[in-house]
C-alpha cells in the first residue's frame, strides 16, 4: 500500500516535470531543491578544510543527505585515503587484486562478467555489485539481511573463504598491512584520516576509510536527471520509454522508484524504512519453486522457504554499462531482461535448472505477463540508457590514483 | 534525575557493605575466599587414540573410512566448573590472546591445528591452544560445564580490528556475519563422491571432492533496522542480532579432574552417524546450513535440534551428548 502511493507520488513528481519542461518553464519542476553539480571537474564533495576535513556532501537535485554510521564520520582525508586503497593491489593476500579488479569505474563498479573471479581463482557466487548511491542502501549485496553497513560488508570480500575473494587470512594479514604501512604516501595518508592515532595503519582503519570512499560514490548526473532539473530534454523514443516505465502498464517503478530507482532507499532523515526483497521467478527448478543452490536468494541465510529467490531489486542507474544482469549475470543484454518481465518470468525447458519461473509459487505478484511490442521495448531500452551518468564513469575524483 | 537518585543509592549501598566489613560485620559475614587459579586442557581423540595434523585417523563416519584431519578448531563459552555442593561457577579468564571476557560474557579459541601436514594451508597458522586458564573461587570442584559457542551479544562483532580471539580471520562467518563456531575438516582418504541430482531432464551429475567440512554457527541471523532505517544497536554499542538458530552446544562433565584429565572432542563420534564419503547438497560437508543434508546426523551427536523451523537450542541441556568427555592427561 504504501509502497503503491509512494510510486504514485513519484509518477506525479515526474509528470509535474514533464509538463514543466513541456510548458518552457525555466524552473525545471522544483520545489527549492538546490543542484549542485557533482560532474568532472566540478569539485564534487569538496567544501572543506583541515588536516581530518570535515565533511559536505554535494548532492544532486532530490537526493536528500545519506545516513552514515556514528563511529565512521565522513571527512576528505578519509575518502582519498579510501579511494588509494579502493585501487591498491597490494590489499589482497597476493597482490593480483584490488577492490577496483571487479568494480571499474567505467563499468559504475561492476566488471562485465556473470560473476567475478577472486584473487585466486575461485569465482564468486553472484554478480558483482555496481557502487553507485551505496550510501542509500540499508542492505547490502543481493540477499542478505545481516549485512547493514559498508564496514561489515568488506569483510566478505577481504577476509572470505567460501570463496576466496581478497585472499586475506590468518596467514597474512600481519604481512598485507604491513605493505601498507611500510608507505610513506600511507604513512601520511593514515595519519591525514586518523589524526591522534599512535598507530593509525590497522585494519578497522583500512575499512572504514574504503567505505568513506564508496559513500562519496554519488551519481545523479544522467541524461535523466538533467531532463528533470530541467536542464536538458529527452528524445521521443525516451520520453515514450519513460512514461511506460512509470506507468501502471510496464509498473517497473514499483521496485525501481526511489531516487536511486531501486525500493530499498535510506537517508539520514528516513522515518519509514522498506527493505523488500522479491522473487521474480528467474527459476523454478522441476516446478517446485527452487532456486539453484548457492543462490537461492533470501534463504540461503534463514533456510525459510517464503525466502526462496528473494533477491533485492537492484538499482537502475548506470545499468546500461553494467551488463550483465541479474545476481547470477544469468541475462545478458537489457533487450533480454526486458523480454524476461514482459513474459512474467523464465521458462527454462532443458538442463539442470529446467523449469517454468513463470509458475514459481513465491514469485512477486507485480511480474506478470505483460504485451510490450518492439517499439515499446526499444523505447523502454532508450529510456534505461538516459540512466547513464557520463560524468559518474570518468569523474577523476573517483579514478585509479595510481595511474 | 531517576539515573542519579540510583546511583546514589548503589554508593549508600557500597558505603553500607564497607561500614559492615570494616567493622567485621558480624560473626557469620563470608570471609571472601582466596581465588584458586585453574587451567583446563582440552585436546582431540579419536574414540582413545590422540588426533593431530598430520597423522591418518581411522573408522571416520559411518563408512569408517580413512581420513586425515584438516582443520580442528572451537570456541568455548561459558565454562564452568561444578563443585561438590552440585553449585556451578563461571571460571574468570586470564586475560590473554585466545582468551575474551566482555561484561558477563566469556570466549575461549580452542586451536588444535599447527598449520603442518594436512591442516598446511593459507587459512591456518602455526600457533595453537589447548589451555583455558583463569580462576574460581576456593572450593572442591568435581565437574565442568560448558558450551561450544561464542555469544550471541560478540558473535557478530567486527573481523578487521575485533579483539583476539574473535578477530581470527578463518573462525569469520561473513555469510551469517558472524563466528564459526567450530570448524573441523576431513579429507577422507577415497574423496567424497559429490552428486547433484537428476532432474525431470537431466540425469544426475557426479564429481569427487576433497574435504569433508563441519562448520558449526548460528544461522538465519538477521541485523534489525529500526524504522528510520539506522541500525539498531545495544547498549555496548553492538548490532543487535536475531539468530533464528543459535546452534551452541551444550555439554557437561559430571566427573572431571583438571589436574588428571583434559577434555577431549572426541571427532570419531562426532562424524559417527555421518558418511563423509559422500556430498548430496549444499555445502561441502555441514555448514549448518538449513536444508543440507549432511547435517542432520551431525547435530544428532552434538545433540542441538536442527533445521528450518527448529530451534537450533541444546537438547536436555546436551545431557546425551558423548562428544565431549574427559579423558587421563
Amino acid at each position: 500500500m504504501i509502497r503503491r502511493h509512494r510510486g504514485f507520488m513519484l509518477k506525479l513528481a515526474v509528470a509535474g516535470a514533464l509538463a514543466g519542461a513541456l510548458a518552457g518553464v525555466g524552473c525545471g519542476g522544483g520545489g527549492g531543491v538546490t543542484i549542485i553539480e557533482t560532474g568532472a571537474g566540478a569539485g564534487g564533495g569538496t567544501g572543506s578544510g583541515g588536516a581530518a576535513g570535515a565533511w559536505t556532501w554535494s548532492l544532486p537535485a532530490g537526493f536528500p543527505t545519506p545516513a552514515v554510521p556514528a563511529d565512521n564520520p565522513m571527512s576528505e582525508a578519509k575518502v582519498d585515503l579510501g579511494r588509494f586503497l579502493f585501487f591498491d593491489r597490494r590489499l589482497s593476500g597476493n597482490g593480483t587484486q584490488s577492490c577496483a579488479s571487479c568494480h571499474q569505474q567505467d563499468k559504475a563498479f561492476t566488471d562485465g562478467f556473470a560473476t567475478s573471479r577472486g584473487s585466486t581463482g575461485e569465482f564468486t557466487h553472484r554478480n558483482a555489485q555496481p557502487l553507485a548511491n551505496v550510501a542509500y542502501s540499508p542492505m547490502l549485496t543481493w540477499a542478505n539481511p545481516s549485512l547493514l553497513t559498508l564496514e561489515k560488508q568488506m569483510e566478505v570480500p577481504l577476509f572470505g573463504e567460501n570463496p576466496v575473494e581478497m585472499g586475506i587470512n590468518d596467514g597474512n594479514k600481519a604481512e598485507v598491512l604491513q605493505r601498507i604501512a611500510t608507505q610513506s604516501l600511507y604513512q601520511t595518508k593514515f595519519s591525514a584520516a586518523f589524526p591522534g592515532e599512535a598507530s593509525p595503519v590497522q585494519w578497522a582503519n583500512v575499512v572504514k576509510a574504503i567505505a568513506s570512499f564508496q559513500r562519496a560514490l554519488i551519481s545523479g548526473n544522467s541524461k535523466y536527471d538533467q531532463f528533470i532539473a530541467g536542464k536538458g530534454t529527452l528524445t521521443p523514443t525516451e520520453l515514450r520509454g519513460m512514461n511506460l516505465f512509470f506507468g501502471e502498464k510496464a509498473e517497473c517503478f514499483h521496485c525501481h522508484g526511489s531516487p536511486n530507482f531501486n525500493d530499498q532507499f535510506v537517508h539520514a532523515t528516513t522515518r519509514v524504512l522498506e527493505t523488500p526483497f522479491h522473487n521474480t521467478g528467474l527459476y523454478n527448478i522441476g516446478g517446485t519453486g527452487a532456486f539453484p543452490e548457492p543462490n537461492r536468494g533470501v534463504f540461503e541465510l534463514t533456510g525459510l522457504p517464503k525466502d526462496m529467490g528473494m533477491f533485492r531489486a537492484q538499482s537502475l542507474r548506470n545499468i546500461a554499462v553494467t551488463a550483465p544482469y541479474m545476481h547470477d549475470g544469468s541475462i545478458a543484454t537489457l533487450e533480454d531482461v526486458l523480454d524476461f518481465y514482459a513474459a512474467g518470468g523464465r521458462n527454462i525447458t532443458s538442463g539442470p535448472h529446467a523449469g517454468d519461473g513463470r509458475k514459481n509459487p513465491l514469485k512477486s505478484d507485480l511480474i506478470t505477463l505483460i504485451t510490450l511490442d518492439a517499439q515499446e521495448k526499444a523505447d523502454l531500452v532508450a529510456f534505461l540508457k538516459t540512466l547513464t551518468d557520463h560524468d559518474f564513469l570518468t569523474n577523476p575524483k573517483f579514478a585509479d590514483p595510481f595511474k | 534525575m531517576s539515573k542519579s537518585f540510583q546511583s546514589l543509592l548503589a554508593v549508600t549501598g557500597l558505603i553500607g557493605a564497607a561500614l559492615l566489613s570494616a567493622c567485621g560485620g558480624g560473626d557469620d559475614a563470608p570471609v571472601a575466599p582466596a581465588d584458586k587459579a585453574v587451567a583446563i586442557t582440552f585436546a582431540a581423540v579419536n574414540g582413545s587414540t590422540p588426533v593431530a595434523c598430520g597423522t591418518s585417523v581411522t573408522g571416520m563416519g559411518s563408512k569408517a573410512v580413512t581420513a586425515a584431519v584438516k582443520d580442528l578448531r572451537f570456541y568455548i563459552t561459558n565454562l564452568k566448573l561444578v563443585n561438590d555442593k552440585g553449585e556451578a561457577v563461571a571460571v574468570k579468564l586470564d586475560a590473554n590472546s585466545w582468551q575474551l571476557t566482555q561484561g558477563a560474557e566469556t570466549v575461549s579459541l580452542v586451536d588444535l591445528e599447527n598449520a603442518t601436514g594436512t591442516c598446511s594451508t593459507a587459512s591456518n597458522t602455526t600457533a595453537t591452544n589447548a589451555v583455558i586458564t583463569g580462576t574460581v573461587p576456593a572450593g572442591n570442584y568435581v565437574g565442568l560445564k560448558a558450551s561450544m559457542g561464542v555469544p550471541e551479544t560478540l558473535n557478530h562483532s567486527a573481523i578487521a580490528g575485533g579483539v583476539a580471539p574473535l578477530d581470527n580471520a578463518a573462525m569469520a562467518w561473513s555469510w551469517q556475519s558472524g563466528r564459526k563456531f567450530a570448524k573441523v575438516e576431513l579429507d577422507p582418504v577415497g574423496g567424497i563422491l559429490k552428486t547433484v541430482a537428476a532432474t525431470s531432464s537431466t540425469a544426475a551429475v557426479t564429481s569427487t571432492i576433497t574435504t569433508f567440512n563441519f562448520h558449526l554457527g548460528s544461522t538465519g541471523c538477521t541485523a534489525k533496522l529500526d524504522a528510520a532505517g539506522a541500525v539498531v544497536k545495544d547498549a555496548a554499542g553492538n548490532t543487535v542480532y536475531t539468530c533464528t538458530n543459535p546452534n551452541v552446544m551444550d555439554f557437561s562433565l559430571a566427573s572431571f579432574n583438571m589436574d588428571t584429565q583434559k577434555v577431549a572432542l572426541d571427532i570419531g563420534k562426532l562424524f559417527s552417524t555421518t558418511d563423509i564419503t559422500k556430498e548430496n547438497g549444499g555445502a561441502a560437508g555441514c555448514m549448518s546450513g538449513a536444508t543440507d543434508p549432511e547435517c542432520p546426523t551431525m547435530f544428532s551427536q552434538l545433540q542441538v535440534s536442527f533445521g528450518s523451523g527448529s530451534t537450533g537450542l541444546p537438547i536436555a541441556g546436551g545431557a546425551a551428548q558423548q562428544i565431549f568427555k574427559a579423558v587421563a592427561k
